[in-house]
């Protein structure tokens, strides 16, 4: 099922007055959104040469790691300023088993175990994804998100009632998915956080 | 024989006055009525699924889309009768072993993952079948004579809900809302019947 299929639906269910273009743009916001929740999640392996330095990219696709892992053992989250406080301004030259992981390039989206592996290993990422292909039970509470942003932003078709009654029953159809509308108790925030 | 879907979007015409499926085709009506049905299957498992997973060793975690077919998730799983516990917070892996991806072992607990991954630990070190069940998938229905997934007298609640979505095309907000909450409402009273008797037992 892919983006298209979850568009016509919008179309569908608003009587054909959505603006098409901009339904595309809210679809992918509604995707990105539900990066916060454990609905579309993935593992994601990836082999590091040593040469790597320990520094890897995630994929553009990654809405959100929730745990990240060198060789299957877990990794620690940590900010940069925690390195400097621990191990010094030559944090970055430590040499060994990681046991970290922190933010390298937040722009170019890049991680970097701490300490930098001497040899080469894999990195696994359990994290949520965008996808243009949804499962066919997501379709419907996505179309319905997406409608809701559509009618209630400023445009000739403004509906804010008829927004309002889209919510409504995405929140009904999230529930029944088993998409929980809270916040998740850790690792909250999109990957740059990371 | 089981029924089939004409009857069932018919009696979902007759409900927004449309019978003939002027201003609701009858292609829209099965669609969305669909869609209801896999949402509502996903919460009240009336229509259960089971796939014998094959595991591989040393692959402690399997995507639901590309490992695992027809299931919405995962509920209970059983290997060769014997019933495998569910670790509810999947985080928990972790506290377990914290080198719960490599251990190796008779199975012992498994998780979902969100609802994209499955994970058991340990992993077996040779191939096991393990038969996972829980809601099935329920197939889209895209003719009047495809059988439905759900017994008629089950069907009533995903009814109000596609007769919710067809209004809401229409902005008849008032109806939207009460077909809603009226569903929402019998939902919740079924969940508060099913906790009653899992601690009843």
């Amino acid at each position: 099922m892919s983006k298209a299929d979850v568009l016509q639906l919008v179309s569908d269910l608003s009587a054909a007055q959505s603006d098409d273009v901009e339904v595309g743009v809210l679809y992918d916001e509604v995707i990105r959104e539900l990066g916060f929740y454990e609905v579309l999640t993935n593992l994601e392996r990836r082999v590091l040469p040593a040469s790597a330095n320990g520094i890897f990219k995630q994929s553009p696709s990654t809405l959100r790691s929730l745990e990240i892992a060198w060789n299957q053992r877990r990794l620690d989250r940590v900010q940069e300023y925690t390195l400097r406080a621990v191990y010094g301004a030559t944090w970055r030259s430590r040499v060994g088993d990681p046991m970290a992981v922190t933010v390298w390039d937040e722009s170019e989206g890049e991680l970097r175990l701490v300490p930098r592996p001497r040899e080469g290993g894999e990195v696994q990422t359990l994290r949520t994804e965008t996808r243009d292909e949804l499962p066919y039970w997501l379709e419907l509470p996505v179309a319905l998100m997406v409608t809701h942003r559509e009618f209630m932003r400023e445009s000739n078709h403004q509906d804010v009632e008829f927004a309002g009654a889209a919510l409504g029953l995405a929140h009904l159809f999230l529930n029944l998915v088993g998409v929980e509308l809270v916040l998740p108790p850790q690792g909250g925030g999109q990957e740059s956080a990371a | 024989m089981a029924e089939t879907a004409e009857a069932l979007v018919d009696s979902l015409l007759r409900r927004l006055r449309d019978p003939l499926g002027e201003a609701h085709p009858r292609s829209l009506a099965l669609d969305v009525y669909s869609r209801v049905q896999v949402a509502l299957n996903a919460f009240r498992a009336y229509v259960l699924g089971r796939f014998d997973l094959v595991t591989t060793p040393g692959k402690s975690v399997y995507a639901m889309d590309a490992d695992i077919y027809g299931l919405h998730h995962v509920s209970v799983v059983d290997k060769a009768g014997l019933h495998i516990d569910e670790i509810p917070m999947w985080r928990d892996l972790w506290k377990l072993s914290t080198t719960w991806q490599v251990d190796q072992g008779p199975i012992r607990g498994w998780a979902m993952v969100g609802l994209g991954l499955f994970a058991i630990w340990p992993t077996p070190p040779t191939p096991t079948t393990l038969t996972l069940s829980g809601p099935r998938v329920t197939p889209m229905l895209t003719d009047d004579d495809e059988p439905l997934s759900f017994r008629r007298e089950d069907a009533d609640i995903a009814l109000d809900l596609a007769n919710a979505l067809l209004l809401l095309r229409w902005r008849d907000l008032d109806m939207v809302a009460e077909l809603a909450s009226r569903a929402g409402a019998r939902l919740s009273l079924h969940e508060a019947n099913t906790k009653q008797e899992e601690a009843r037992l």
